[in-house]
């Protein structure tokens, strides 16, 4: 399912009436069955335009198209439970999203919200559990008294419940052990190989996102500064230090041999792939 | 050992046991593991927020119910949650209250709020509504807030995570920086490896103990360790080892400017 900003602007009302204004000019189509990383500084927008295409806000001007959903300040989205099935967010603060006294219960709840009717419920919830790296042991736990990183897993896990075809990620990483982040990763490929759903995520950690994206967009003050493939943007280090933007260590490392011994290795994603060029270079 | 932080003893239920942790004073440790393992939760017994079946040293003086209060007053922490660590209204309101609780003079508390906001550029966030502020900015002023009453102890747990990545390596150098000038000691319990370079020691934590501490080039050998602890290298050392293994440098290198000029001399 492909996602299209056409021309949108979003300003809000602050408490004190005066406008604060969070994206301007956005135009952008996030490809269907693609994964896009969303970078920019603290405060740039990333969280907003995640929040526009759930239609939790609604754009100031222009239009968000989500598959056959279009979401328009003036319209009312006629069968917006139908869209909020189409599109899952996992939002920054797991918190935010958790309601209930036992883990169950959290992941039924989605389901149980959008009247959701599902024979094998009790499969579902194991399998959401699973693919998230939890067991069945987690099932009668309070979410509120688990780890941070542990609530972030259930978190994923109750979107991935309603099996939504955009699924998006705000700073999914926090919190999460080496290990967690590793899972999350081969989860995250799965879901776009073989289950083919458009992903979209707002990270800090660009180490993260060079392992799972393919492409990847740059938010700074309130626009789009730079977008594409992930090595064309990730390679502009100098750039992206200007946006507040660390690059990936393995792309860095990379641009450091070029500039210091003019040597040109490759921009690899791992440093198996890396240690071929460093091996033919300095040998 | 006199001064620093020790942890005897410790049993906790199913997260420590028979838990030993000494740190030595002037320190920065980076203490790692999986989710789940406890590490949020020794901050909290360090702080005497919990009472536990152990013996805590702090700068030598052994944690009980009489001298926690003064015992804090060593200590700066930043809670893993930043809406754990505000009380006030506004940033300015809230390290008021805090340093007035302690017994700063009026004065006193203008001139430490004013310096240290500077330093870590958060003057025009003193005045907002906690509640309008981001993660990250609640985690600068949180770190400001911990600062304040200069502390000879500083426990970061988590407390650099939501800030992007370049603010976060200032933050990071920063503390470096306080640690190695004015020799205050530093725990900082962090889920991402690359933040342990900054460190100058690590503390590995894996079924209910330590199972590895010591300097980061000891540590980062023990790579299948890391592992089973649910844990990795970070890229410097990663690629250290596997270049190690192919003869092209003798030693861990951790700096990536020194990797390039040897690997290519």
């Amino acid at each position: 399912m492909e996602v299209k900003f056409k021309d949108v602007n979003y300003t809000y009302d602050k408490v004190n009436y005066e406008k604060k204004e969070v994206l301007k000019d956005i135009n952008i189509t996030f490809a269907d069955g693609k994964i896009t990383g969303i970078v920019g500084a603290s405060g740039a927008g990333k969280t907003t335009m995640l929040e526009l295409i759930d239609a939790l806000l609604l754009p100031s001007t222009g239009s968000i198209q989500v598959g056959k959903f279009v979401i328009e300040k003036k319209k009312n989205i006629k069968n917006i439970n139908e869209l909020r099935f189409q599109v899952g967010l996992v939002f920054q603060s797991p918190e935010e999203q958790m309601f209930e006294n036992s883990v169950r219960d959290e992941l039924e709840m989605g389901l149980k919200f959008y009247h959701y009717k599902l024979d094998k419920k009790e499969e579902r919830v194991l399998d959401a559990l699973k693919m998230v790296g939890l067991d069945s042991s987690y099932l009668d736990k309070n979410p509120q008294k688990l780890s941070q990183g542990e609530k972030r897993k259930i978190a994923i896990a109750s979107i991935l419940m309603i099996n939504p075809n955009v699924l998006m990620l705000d700073e999914p990483t926090i919190g999460l052990d080496p290990e967690s982040k590793q899972s999350l990763i081969k989860l995250l490929r799965i879901l776009k190989n073989r289950f083919h759903k458009t992903i979209l995520i707002a990270s800090h950690d660009t180490d993260f996102l060079l392992s799972i994206v393919d492409d990847v967009v740059v938010l700074h003050r309130k626009k789009i500064v730079m977008q594409g493939n992930k090595y064309d943007v990730f390679k502009e280090t100098k750039q992206l230090k200007q946006y507040g933007i660390k690059a990936p260590h393995i792309i860095e490392f990379s641009n450091i041999v070029l500039n210091k011994k003019n040597v040109r290795l490759g921009y690899r994603d791992e440093i198996k792939d890396l240690m071929k060029d460093i091996y033919r270079h300095v040998k | 050992m006199e001064n620093g932080i020790e942890i005897k003893n410790l049993n906790y239920g199913a997260l420590f046991h028979d838990f030993q942790l000494k740190v030595k004073k002037g320190t920065f440790l980076s203490l790692i593991g999986r989710n789940g393992c406890g590490k949020s939760m020794l901050v909290k017994m360090i702080l005497g927020f919990i009472s536990v079946d152990a013996t805590i040293l702090v700068d030598g003086f052994a944690l009980n119910k009489k001298n926690k209060k003064q015992i804090r007053k060593k200590i700066g922490v930043v809670f893993e949650t930043p809406d754990r660590n505000f009380v006030a209204e506004t940033p300015r309101e809230d390290m008021i209250a805090f340093l007035r609780n302690i017994g700063y003079s009026q004065k006193e508390i203008q001139k430490q709020i004013e310096d240290f906001s500077k330093e870590l550029e958060i003057q025009d966030l003193l005045d907002c509504s906690v509640s309008s502020l981001s993660g990250g900015e609640k985690q600068l002023v949180a770190l400001a807030t911990a600062l304040l009453h200069k502390p000879s102890i500083l426990l970061l747990d988590d407390a650099f995570s939501m800030l992007d990545g370049v603010k976060k390596e200032k933050m990071l150098k920063w503390i470096k920086k306080l640690n190695r000038e004015k020799k205050v000691t530093v725990i900082q319990i962090t889920n991402n490896m690359e933040d342990t370079l900054y460190g100058n020691e690590i503390a590995v934590i894996d079924n209910q103990k330590i199972i590895l501490q010591g300097s980061k080039e000891t540590v980062f050998q023990e790579e299948r360790l890391l592992q089973q602890a649910g844990l990795e290298l970070p890229f410097m050392a990663s690629l250290s080892m596997k270049l190690k293994f192919y003869d092209l440098i003798d030693t861990v290198i951790l700096d990536m400017d020194q990797m390039v000029n040897v690997l290519w001399k």
